[in-house]
């Protein structure tokens, strides 16, 4: 007897892409078609984009979590999700998607001068049309129209806003949209600046019109190829031999140059590498490094050693092994993720959160997908993937999962659900530990601080098997590919795709910490907009000011300013993951020795007055939680006070960051591949189309891995996969 | 990509997946009409219509397109992209053109006395007019180049009688001959001035729009070069809307097929 049923997908992981793909196959237009089981580690979804909420409530992450204004997959996603939640405005304040955002529009980099001390140098990058998620009927961002046009509006930007901070107090920001509105003296001396700056103009001028030929010619069938390259190899040389002296003699107009020098070369490359014309795209330059491809086509090196090269660097924490010396990012990616950037974000650059990116994101997509009918299976950690046996197989079969095994982490007290939220005024949030009390034995895990996340902390109170057929019909594995090799043995033994990409896809252990002041911005000598900052020194070469976080969480006397940083952590010599059960701590322990020499000796350059003498923190400074009230005002404070402050060494490995090196996109492998034929693969580690790690990267994979079993969306659908 | 090694049948099974299953059979996914993003410059030129229908419902679920989904002709590739061309310069000049103008209001407020706002302002407007300068020169020695205009010459030997002919076209003009009927359809007061540069061969005009300096004015753009049927001669027919405000309006007439620089469209609409 046939009995019709819905389909059962087992969904392990629960960070960015697995929400994704269960959010697809759970929208109601499949009328209850896909059953879908999360199984998730531990007590929180989220994966490298977990956050919880500690003392004070104050928002603890895994590190930096900023969305850019390009992705689209995921804000449409998550617009989507907030609309379904339909949260009432006057009971919750973040009810809304655009209440659980704020626009960035400076972006900044950092950049040692001639004599040793660093600048800061930030733009503002005026809102584009749109947002981020908004239908594009009448918009294709990914044209190359589109793309020019942003350039036009990148190189205004650099003519008319690029500031300094170099501890004294700067000019506000002027966007072009402001012009009218600033004071004459302001007007007077930005159009002084622009003829001042009319050679460097003109020279992008040349650009632009050598794009627009590009537009021209890559629609003929034929091309004349070589007189193109030649024509702008001519024009480049021209350029460079004309500026080049003018602008050494001043750091600012050497900031733009070295930007303009860099265009220059993406355009001469582009020519002589036929980008427009190679049905790869600009996958057919993977296998150089970025600023290797760039070398090859003229830019100088100080260009390649620009700031601006290195914040491209940074914020894709292209690192290998967290070696500064092995800095390293596939050229055609690298290209690609920053025509997105600069060239297709939609209302604002960047994007914080306004609380932690488990409040905002996660908790909202829990919520949406238990109302669907998801199942969530908390205390889950994937222990194996097992295959059909070889002989079973008929002829022309493809091998499949057919059981998937779990060390039961914990079981909840009298067989009930695992309720993982708690309310944080009225907001649905993720606690930084588990709720021991719903746990059997949960007192006494507690007591022997059983660590759910951590890679090194086996401990069990059972075991699960799921079957094929009967547990389950269809998997994602969305768990990241740092755990691949240990839960995915017999799939790496059988097939020699996926031994390739586990050899050749690597990660790097990353390091953050999050420091909460009394005081504000400006009384430690920031007096800029907030803003996310990279190419700083390392270790932490990336700071974000998160200073709108403050009114989420329940100090009793609140921040005055939040930051951020964080930046790679070298990895051991050797290619394994140490076994040793005491690695973590030890990690952790050197990150926290990282945060207080980066805060005595080098945070000055970004914030003056947050010492009292070179090398000495303002300890007193740090909010500690455990402060009733602001401590006295002149009493000082100690590097110990430090330790109320919130760091991790990211070195689990399924939170190390993806990288996206030379020469080894090729080896991914996509959600949509069929080699196991009941699995489909999910996370920022396949090859999804944007192959670099973020959260677009993540959602892309996940609304592939959902297309995989249910052919659905259409990959037309899946904004920016076609893409050159 | 992997290739299966399954037999006719098999492969025929999986490329139909079922909704719902009995017990116990276990399901396989369905083979994927590809594995991979298009990356070829097509993609620069697609249609996004599709980014706006979620996606769900069955019909549209076998929608994808073919990996090398082309752009119709030739023809129409080249007009797209001269489209794009032309709209990214004009979009730069309007954007010039209005900081210009907050430059402008500003200064004239407080410091046109000292002499330094005028000059800015010229200088800021000589900066956009060399930036639209240098592009017209390059577009102009790109497409003058021999290489280009022997592939112009050999597709239309290639393609025979079916492609257009620049020398025969109904339709097509030269600079040098006069025929040319202009039809004003107006309730205002206009004056038209076409100024089309002699040349050798005859081609097919081509117009996109008409612009006014102040870019806050609405562009002219119903207008377009057509044959005459009776006369079977062409004709520039200009439809002025009524609300249209009084300006001068000036565009430049291209070569459709070339793309080159024949001429400039002046239509004054007077008060």
């Amino acid at each position: 007897m046939t009995v019709a049923r819905p389909i059962k997908v087992a969904v392990v992981g629960g960070g960015c892409a697995s929400i994704a793909a269960a959010f697809e196959l759970t929208r109601p237009e499949h009328g209850g078609k896909y059953d879908v089981t999360v199984y998730q580690l531990g007590w929180r979804l989220g994966g490298k984009g977990a956050s919880g909420r500690g003392p004070a409530l104050r928002i603890e992450e895994h590190g930096l979590h900023v969305w850019l204004g390009f992705y689209e997959n995921a804000f449409r996603l998550l617009r989507e999700c907030y609309a379904e939640l339909g949260r009432d405005p006057k009971k919750c304040r973040i009810a809304d998607w655009r209440d659980a955002f704020c626009n960035d529009h400076e972006i900044g980099i950092a950049e040692q001068s001639r004599r040793g001390a660093w600048l800061a140098w930030t733009a503002h990058f005026p809102p584009s049309e749109g947002l981020p998620g908004d239908p594009l009927t009448t918009y294709n961002p990914f044209a190359l129209g589109s793309y020019l046009a942003r350039a036009a509006a990148l190189l205004r930007a650099l003519l008319f806003d690029v500031k300094t901070h170099d501890g004294d107090a700067p000019a506000p920001a002027v966007s072009p949209a402001q012009y009218g509105e600033q004071s004459n003296e302001h007007l007077i001396v930005a159009v002084q600046r622009l003829l001042r700056y009319g050679l460097v103009a003109t020279s992008a001028g040349v650009l632009e019109a050598l794009t627009i030929l590009e537009v021209l010619l890559k629609t003929l069938p034929v091309l004349p190829e070589n007189m193109l390259t030649t024509f702008i190899e001519s024009v480049a040389q021209t350029i460079r031999r004309g500026l080049e002296d003018v602008v050494m003699a001043d750091d600012e107009a050497r900031c733009r140059w070295e930007i303009i020098d860099l265009m220059v070369a993406i355009f001469v490359g582009a020519a002589r590498f036929g980008l427009l014309y190679d049905p790869r795209g600009l996958d057919a330059i993977n296998d150089y490094d970025c600023r290797e491809w760039l070398r090859l086509n003229g830019a100088s090196e100080r260009s390649l050693d620009s700031a601006f090269m290195r914040g491209l660097y940074d914020l894709a924490l292209a690192y290998e092994g967290g070696d500064r010396k092995r800095a390293a990012l596939a050229a055609g990616q690298g290209l690609r993720g920053s025509l997105r950037m600069f060239f297709t974000y939609r209302g604002a650059m960047f994007w914080k959160m306004r609380a932690g990116m488990g409040d905002v994101v996660f908790a909202p997509f829990y919520e949406v997908l238990r109302r669907r009918g998801v199942k969530f299976e908390f205390f889950h950690r994937l222990e194996n993937v097992k295959l059909s046996h070889s002989g079973d197989l008929a002829p022309g079969e493809s091998p499949s999962v057919r059981a998937l095994e779990f060390d039961v982490q914990a079981k909840i007290r009298g067989g009930r659900e695992y309720q993982p939220l708690i309310d944080v005024n009225g907001l649905p949030c993720w606690p930084s530990q588990p709720d021991y009390r719903q746990l059997i034995h949960g007192a006494q895990m507690r007591r022997q601080k059983w660590d759910f996340e951590s890679h090194w902390d086996r401990r069990k109170v059972g075991r699960k098997t799921l079957r094929v057929s009967h547990d389950f019909d269809f998997v994602v594995l969305g768990v990241s590919v740092g755990a691949i090799p240990y839960v995915c043995k017999e799939l790496v033994a059988r097939n020699p795709r996926w031994r390739e990409m586990v050899k050749h896809v690597k990660t790097v252990a990353t390091q953050a910490f999050q420091i909460w002041l009394h005081k504000k911005m400006p009384a430690l000598g920031w007096a800029a907009p907030p803003v996310t900052l990279s190419a700083f020194t390392e270790p932490f070469d990336t700071w974000a000011d998160m200073r709108q976080c403050a009114p989420e969480e329940s100090w009793p006397c609140r921040p005055g300013a939040i930051a951020y940083f964080c930046g790679v952590l070298p990895d051991p010599p050797g290619n394994s993951i140490p076994s040793d059960p005491r690695y973590p701590n030890v990690r952790r322990e050197e990150v926290r020795r990282h945060a207080i020499d980066f805060l005595n000796h080098q945070v000055h350059h970004l914030w003056p007055a947050a010492v009292s003498k070179p090398g000495r923190f303002r300890w007193e400074l740090l909010m500690d939680p455990k402060d009733n009230r602001r401590p006295k005002r002149h009493k000082q404070g100690n590097e110990r006070r430090f330790n109320s402050q919130h760091w991790r060494a990211n070195v689990n490995p399924t939170d190390r960051y993806v990288l996206a090196l030379p020469g080894t996109l090729k080896y991914r492998i996509s959600p949509l591949d069929n080699t196991y034929d009941n699995l489909t693969i999910a996370g920022d580690w396949t090859d999804c189309g944007f192959n670099e790690g973020c959260v677009e990267a993540a959602v892309m994979s996940g609304r592939l891995a959902a297309h995989a079993i249910a052919q659905s969306p259409s990959l037309e659908d899946i904004i920016g996969y076609d893409h050159p | 990509m992997i290739t299966h090694n399954s037999k006719s049948q098999a492969r025929k099974r999986r490329h139909a997946p079922k909704p719902a299953t009995s017990n116990k059979e276990r399901l396989r996914r369905p083979d994927p009409a590809r594995t991979g993003p298009i990356r070829n410059a097509t993609t620069y030129l697609r249609d996004s219509r599709s980014w706006n229908d979620r996606t769900t419902d069955s019909t549209r679920a076998h929608t994808d397109r073919p990996a090398q989904d082309s752009p119709d002709t030739v023809d129409d590739v080249v007009t797209r992209g001269v489209k794009l061309g032309y709209k990214v310069i004009e979009d730069y000049l309007r954007q010039g053109q209005r900081s210009a103008e907050r430059f402008r209001e500003a200064l004239q407020k407080g410091c046109s006395k000292e002499g330094k706002g005028e000059e800015a302002i010229d200088g800021l407007l000589r900066l956009y007019k060399d930036m639209n300068d240098l592009w017209i020169d390059a577009v102009g020695v790109i497409l003058r180049s021999p290489p280009l205009l022997s592939w112009f010459n050999g597709t239309e030997q290639r393609n025979g009688a079916a492609a257009p002919s620049r020398g025969k076209v109904p339709g097509s003009i030269n600079g040098a001959e006069g025929g040319l009927a202009i039809e004003i359809v107006s309730k205002r007061r206009t004056q038209v001035t076409l100024d089309l540069r002699p040349h050798p061969q005859r081609y097919i005009p081509l117009l996109y729009a008409l612009h006014a300096p102040n870019p806050r004015i609405p562009p002219l753009t119903e207008m377009a070069f057509r044959l005459d049927k009776k006369t079977k001669g062409p004709i520039l027919q200009i439809k002025i809307p009524d609300r249209q405000p009084a300006a001068l309006y000036t565009g430049v007439v291209i070569d459709k097929h070339t793309h080159e620089p024949r001429g400039m469209l002046s239509v004054r609409v007077l008060p």
